[in-house]
């Protein structure tokens, strides 16, 4: 058994998937006989624009002994609660997407239930109003959540905006210091063992050749070994996300950078705003079939707030997953593993969970199919997870001031999605799943945000009296109005972090994008 | 109240199904004005015992409260189950509730356990089941409530005499408003604009219209099947029994805490205590068993002499195309039957009736609504026919795994039933399972499933299904160190179990309170 086992990897890319690949190998394969070499080209630029995450990124780096303080000072952190979503329902919409749930369950019926019925009453109060996530968010307050769970301030939970690059070159200090080899060069050539297939050694322009038994590929989208080389096949996505393009670019900071990212929808696709410490990452995606680069990028500089730090970033992607990511004894992870815009921020996740995937199902040098098909079956699901839930952002809008709302108001859907729309529909109910990113409260941050509003209710919904409803409805409001006010203001907390005065222990996080509470 | 809202059910079938849906909804919509009806069509209700998980959801719903329980359904708890010649005579194993071991790290516990397996000594995951060590003794107590402890690693079910839980749930629900209406079926009339089912004729002339109808009359599903024309897949392939006969003795004095499952020539008999009297369901499989005489039979692989021979009930493994179709959603045997052993068939219809709760339609569309509940329902059955279906998987079926301990080879059994089983076929689903665990000591990710991962790795370890390889990181630790800490985890859960009361004594403080 021992003979069989993996004694070197090779991880073929930088960047974020690279180095949180190297990273955590080297924490899991510590006291374990296996070389782990990354291979990377200071000439090839990584795509890293400034991003958003979510907080299975915590647990990531609480899992590798990493500091959150540490980390947050080293890649200019921001706190983020959440995504505001502007003009995806109709113009002038606005809606906060929080780590967090709405209110409370009232006699076994589910909250949102009792605010639509509230709503037909006309005591209606915007749905952000209960959840503590938003309302912080929106107030530019932070604290850290409790553990505990009876405690309305463990109802939330928390993530980043962080500088990605940065945050990979501090997985790489973290990575060599535990053993991983850095080899600076370009990947030219990859030879295959001649009866299985197997990846061998890669070359590189230098005519160093590389081996291994176990080859990562963090290429990003040129895919030089999965694609290139493997030929694993792409499964195109791009009917339901038609947007294929984007153009990025930084500004100088804002005084006081919200604790949320910011999603505006525009013309043919949105623009993101990003609050880092030291500068604000925007860009916008859009489908260039329904507008053209320069008409974008004119709009993009009109609407940034500070001074533009370098010349634009021009991106072209296509929206959809490799068929398969492992395939013989070479995994894709980040962009060569597909790719979904960034509307959710969940790119880092998407690397995450690949990561994790890997090391709980880490072969032996045969690279069974067993572990291979397993691990694939659990990449799909979470990737269609994510598509069906960025899917419900396009196609959920009442927007039809351009050619490319009107197509995304109309295209059909997966049926998946169909499901879960008309039974929200029907009567308020939302799908429920275990595995996967976007839960319950997510749907209804989205459902209801976009003015997704059902035409009925579960019958219980009203077996409590209307009078009793109303009052713990006023009364969930003023407790989270008081909470998020008790909290201190987003930018005090990083002056301390900076400063580290004021420092907690961050709490232990979890693989779950809601609090302890929820 | 709207129009088109949900303002009648109708129930079909007086059985445990029926009563549990019956007294379940009328407790939740209570206040709503809905009224409920109970159709008695007369049949006879099938004896026995019914096993209920612990700290039951439904029987909280219902406000039925373990004490009440014991004194008026005969209850007793059950922490284990033992197998008897499972697969091979003298291969016994106990099957303990809760969960067995503790990981290291990242480590999972399973993946300790390989690594000592292949290095030869086999280990048995019932050593480390607080809940199967502590039933062999015949010890109970409820869980420990302190995460820390070890005693919060167990979990048991709750056995009842299934007449007279029938009976309390039938007068709860009655106290709750809900009527009974006496009466045999005579026609079912369809509704021609939306083909649902618009009312129930009874022989004696009365009509029954509601909203919603629930099928509780067993496996001939009188308005699924029998009005809609709804298919049941049959699992015969997967499940092999298809008789039971049940009957109950009272002057046995079995270990309380612990069930026994007995395999024989034709199948397989469970004995449940009860609390003052021992349920037996002989269950078996017809092709085996042939023309021979049953209460011979029965006296021959237990030493029972019974004066009459019990009414055979037939089995058929299987689910309904559609659970919930048109205005009809059925419960019970009319919606599927898995295993007669262990939880399968109580927790299935308590999911169902919980699911289908949270799923009542508010308005007159029920198209999504029962879209729901029919997947979600697909998804359960399924992963329960996987596990149950794994009882019967010979690990010989496996041969290519290596043999790396003693246990994976002994001699099959040639009993008739087990070689009956031998040419079962195994779910794809459950193909995939076993391949991954054995490859690599690994369970594939179940979403959704019922059954929790600790009972499917007892129960693969229990079988004997030893994985040829496990997590690499295992022999990141050094062998003694992981050595000493199995044993030192044997030594705790012993420990643990030995310091539980005897069950009686626990019991009767229990009662009394």
């Amino acid at each position: 058994m021992q003979s069989q086992a993996i004694r070197k990897v090779v991880i073929v890319g930088g960047g974020t998937a690279g180095w949180m690949t190297a990273a955590a190998m080297s924490h899991f394969f510590n006291e374990m006989p296996i070389e782990i070499c990354l291979i990377e080209s200071d000439q090839i630029g990584t795509v890293g624009v400034g991003e958003a995450t979510l907080p299975h990124l915590r647990y990531f780096n609480q899992t590798l002994g990493i500091d959150e303080s540490d980390f947050m000072r080293r890649t200019q952190a921001t706190y983020k609660l959440g995504i505001e979503f502007a003009g995806w329902g109709k113009h002038g919409d606005a809606y906060i997407h929080p780590f967090g749930d709405y209110g409370f369950p009232l006699g076994g019926v589910d909250f949102h239930q009792h605010w639509l019925a509230q709503r037909k009453l006309g005591n209606s109060y915007p749905i952000d109003d209960y959840s503590l996530g938003v309302v912080a968010a929106r107030n530019e307050r932070f604290s850290q959540p409790s553990q505990d769970p009876c405690s309305l301030l463990s109802t939330f939970s928390y993530a980043f905006h962080i500088d990605a690059s940065l945050y990979a070159g501090y997985l790489q200090e973290y990575s060599v210091a535990k053993g991983v080899t850095r080899v600076e060069g370009k990947v030219v050539e990859v030879s295959q063992q001649s009866e299985t297939g197997f990846i061998q050694s890669v070359t590189l322009a230098s005519g160093s050749v590389i081996e291994g038994e176990l080859f990562i590929d963090c290429s990003g989208f040129s895919a030089l070994l999965i694609e290139k080389t493997l030929k694993s096949g792409f499964e195109d996505w791009s009917a339901w996300l038609p947007c294929n393009r984007a153009v990025a670019v930084p500004s100088a900071g804002v005084n006081k950078p919200p604790p949320y990212t910011r999603a505006t929808a525009k013309t043919a696709g949105w623009q993101w705003e990003i609050p880092l410490q030291h500068r604000t990452g925007n860009g916008q995606v859009y489908c260039n079939e329904f507008i053209d680069d320069d008409t974008v990028l004119r709009d993009l500089l009109d609407s940034i707030d500070g001074e533009p730090l370098c010349e634009p970033n021009f991106l072209r992607f296509q929206t959809g997953k490799r068929k398969s990511s492992w395939k013989k004894n070479c995994i894709a992870i980040g962009l060569s593993a597909g790719f979904l815009e960034p509307l959710e921020s969940t790119s880092i996740y998407l690397i995450q969970i690949a990561i994790m995937k890997l090391i709980e199902l880490f072969p032996d040098v045969h690279c069974a199919s067993a572990e291979r098909n397993e691990f694939n079956r659990l990449i799909d699901l979470e990737y269609e997870r994510v598509k069906d839930f960025l899917i419900l952002h396009y196609h959920a809008t009442e927007r039809n001031d351009s050619a490319f709302w009107d197509y995304c108001r109309t295209m059909p859907i997966p049926d998946s999605l169909q499901h879960k729309m008309e039974l929200f529909r029907e009567q308020g109910h939302v799908v429920e799943y275990e595995s996967g990113l976007f839960l319950k409260p997510s749907w209804l941050a989205v459902y209801l945000g976009q003015g997704l509003i059902p035409r009925g209710e579960h019958p219980c919904a009203s077996q409590l009296p209307d009078s009793i409803v109303k009052s713990e409805l006023d009364r969930m409001r003023r407790l989270v109005r008081e909470a998020a006010e008790s909290m201190p203001e987003h930018q005090a907390v990083i002056e301390n972090l900076h400063a580290k005065i004021n420092t907690k222990p961050a709490p232990d996080a979890r693989m779950s994008l809601y609090g302890v509470g929820v | 109240m709207k129009e088109g809202c949900l303002k009648n059910i109708v129930i079909l079938g007086a059985g445990l199904e029926g009563w549990s849906a019956a007294v379940a909804l009328a407790k939740r919509l209570k206040g709503l004005d809905i009224g409920i009806r109970v159709i008695d069509d007369g049949e006879q209700h099938a004896s026995g015992s019914v096993q209920i998980p612990g700290e039951s959801e439904f029987h909280q719903l219902l406000g039925l409260d373990e004490r009440t329980l014991i004194k008026r359904c005969s209850g007793t708890f059950r922490l284990a189950t033992q197998y008897v010649n499972w697969h091979r005579d003298g291969h016994d194993f106990y099957l303990g509730g809760g969960e067995c071991g503790a990981n290291i790290g990242p480590i999972h516990f399973s993946d300790l356990v390989n690594s000592q397996q292949q290095l030869g000594t086999d280990l048995r995951f019932e050593r480390f089941s607080v809940a199967a060590i502590a039933a062999s003794q015949g010890r109970f107590s409820h869980p420990s409530r302190d995460r820390q402890s070890v005693l919060s690693t167990m979990d048991y079910t709750l056995q009842l005499d299934k007449e007279s839980y029938r009976c309390l749930l039938k007068a709860s629900a009655k106290s709750h408003g809900v009527g009974t209406v006496v009466g045999r079926v005579s026609s079912v009339d369809l509704n021609p604009s939306d083909g649902g089912v618009e009312r129930i004729q009874l022989m004696d002339g009365e009509s029954i219209e509601a909203n919603l109808f629930l099928d509780c009359s067993g496996h001939r599903a009188t308005l699924l099947d029998g009005a809609l024309g709804d298919v049941y897949k049959d699992w015969s392939q997967y499940l092999p029994c298809n008789r039971q006969v049940k009957f109950s003795l009272e002057n046995i004095k079995p270990n309380k805490s612990l069930g026994v499952v007995l395999s024989h020539a034709h199948g397989w008999i469970e004995q449940t205590p009860l609390r003052d009297k021992t349920a037996y369901n002989y269950t078996y499989q017809s092709e085996v068993s042939g023309t021979g005489d049953l209460l011979d039979s029965i006296q021959t692989v237990c030493g029972i002499k019974l004066s009459v021979e019990p009414k055979i009930h037939d089995l058929s493994p299987g689910r309904r195309e559609q659970f919930w179709k048109k205005n009809c959603v059925a419960l019970g045997a009319a919606a599927g039957q898995i295993d007669p052993s262990g939880l399968a068939g109580v927790h299935l219809l308590h999911e169902d009736i919980l699911r289908l709760i949270s799923l009542l339609p508010g308005g007159q569309s029920m198209g999504a609504c029962s879209a729901e509940y029919n997947r979600r329902g697909r998804e359960l059955y399924e992963h329960c026919r996987d596990f149950y279906a794994l009882y019967y998987c010979s690990v010989n079926k496996y041969t290519s795994s290596k043999p790396v301990c003693d246990s994976a080879h002994r001699q099959p059994s040639n009993r008739p039933f087990w070689r009956h089983c031998q040419s079962l076929e195994l779910p794809d689903s459950l193909a995939s399972t076993l391949d991954l665990f054995m490859a690599r000591c690994k369970l594939k990710l179940m979403d959704g499933s019922p059954i929790e991962p600790s009972r499917w790795y007892a129960l693969l370890n229990g079988l004997g299904f030893i994985p040829q390889r496990c997590d690499p990181k295992v022999f990141a630790l050094r062998q003694e160190d992981v050595k000493a800490h199995l044993q030192r985890m044997q030594q705790m859960t012993r420990q643990a179990a030995e310091s539980l009361p005897p069950y009686d004594q626990y019991i009767n403080q229990f009662v009394q309170q």
